[in-house]
């Protein structure tokens, strides 16, 4: 007679858990570490967001609408990254391609217009080495950058991934592992344009 | 795909707001940074529901948890290093010009 | 259990190539060093094989070896 005690296995008695499960977790866990590297870089703007040493201030450089269109760019390359997932996740090849490619042409889209950004800041005098603030800012904003550089070289090494290896376990979980690290981007991206641009406007 | 779609709305209207928000004089001004902080969590807790798929189902109580310790210890950093750096700063010695005017008696 | 390779040992001496380079401002030489430890992660991630798996039997065949040693 069945009582309700054994009815479910215990956690120790139904073995390791999947591996899908296992591997989004420890990236899950890196990407944790890599956004307290973050709340590091911000700590430090935050606490130097002042210090302008008589150079130009946010609010003098920060162009909102510039940084709105940055916004829409990697929120929708997010979306379609999760339009991405699902085609993995049903095999379909080419709407796998598809998604993939608009993700990458609007993640190059919000890289270009940062790079300008930069360009037009550096060209105006306010460089890095102006004041603590732009030390603070470029290194920031620049890290972030540096990041979505590296998921996009990913994506690309991904889709070779795919059109070679096929959708294979191990390409599954590394194109789980990328979405989770394209959406933890967009997660920094909201707190540092509502930190830096949106809180930097404001005298 | 509705799970993906949702979150998109949801999140452009939480950052249009904020662009409003940081841009309207018909709000109180002190009280404009901690509006922003609350719309930049909210869409945060958006992304990590509608596309990260944190949610509370048992397979998922290792990641809850993990992300738990992760904001522990982002809001420690942040807060802390505000915290200590604010107190130098009120603590500092000021520059000899300023400590003769502060001085004189 | 995850196959044996070498790609740590190749791409820490990239990694400390790039490290001198860019100490001593050799600008092709961190090129060719980033260059090189990118390769590398290349032809690791496009290997084939990447696990060995160790039969239930096997182990149990050590396990059984080992306390047959250290039995009292």
């Amino acid at each position: 007679m069945m009582s309700v005690t054994d009815a479910l296995p215990s956690a120790s008695e139904a073995g390791p858990a999947p591996k899908r499960i296992v591997v989004a977790y420890g990236f899950w866990i890196f990407l944790l570490s890599d956004i307290v590297m973050f709340s590091a870089l911000f700590a430090a703007y935050a606490v130097l967001v002042r210090a302008t040493a008589g150079g130009p201030t946010g609010a003098q450089l920060f162009n909102q609408v510039s940084v709105a269109i940055e916004t829409a760019c990697l929120l929708a390359s997010s979306y379609t990254c999760g339009l991405m997932s699902l085609a993995v996740n049903s095999r379909r090849r080419a709407a796998t391609y598809f998604f993939a490619v608009v993700t990458f042409v609007l993640g190059a889209a919000f890289l270009a217009l940062e790079i300008r950004e930069f360009a037009d800041m550096i060209a105006r005098g306010a460089t890095p080495q102006r004041s603590a603030f732009l030390s603070a800012f470029f290194t920031l904003v620049g890290c972030h950058g540096l990041h979505v550089t590296a998921g996009l070289v990913w994506l690309a090494v991904m889709m070779a991934q795919v059109a070679i290896k096929g959708f294979r376990a191990s390409v599954e979980r590394r194109l789980l592992c990328f979405a989770l690290f394209w959406h933890a981007l967009d997660i920094i991206w909201v707190w540092l344009f509502t930190v830096v641009y949106l809180m930097g406007v404001r005298p | 795909m509705l799970v993906y779609t949702i979150g998109l709305v949801l999140a452009v209207i939480l950052t249009a707001t904020s662009f409003w928000v940081a841009n309207t004089s018909l709000l109180w001004a002190p009280g404009i940074p901690l509006g922003l902080a609350v719309l930049a969590i909210a869409q945060m807790g958006v992304h990590l529901v509608f596309f990260l798929h944190i949610t509370t189902g048992p397979d998922n109580t290792n990641n809850v948890l993990a992300l738990a310790f992760g904001v522990l210890i982002v809001f420690l950093v942040v807060v802390g290093s505000l915290w200590i750096m604010a107190n130098l700063n009120d603590n500092m010695m000021p520059p000899p010009e300023l400590m003769n005017l502060h001085m004189q008696h | 259990m995850p196959k044996n390779s070498a790609t740590g040992f190749v791409n820490a001496f990239f990694a400390v190539v790039t490290g001198f380079a860019l100490i001593w401002h050799i600008w092709w030489m961190a090129g060719v060093g980033l260059v090189g430890a990118f390769v590398t992660l290349l032809v690791f991630a496009f290997r084939d094989e990447e696990e060995v798996e160790i039969p239930a039997e096997q182990i149990a065949q050590f396990e059984r070896r080992h306390q047959a040693e250290v039995a009292p």
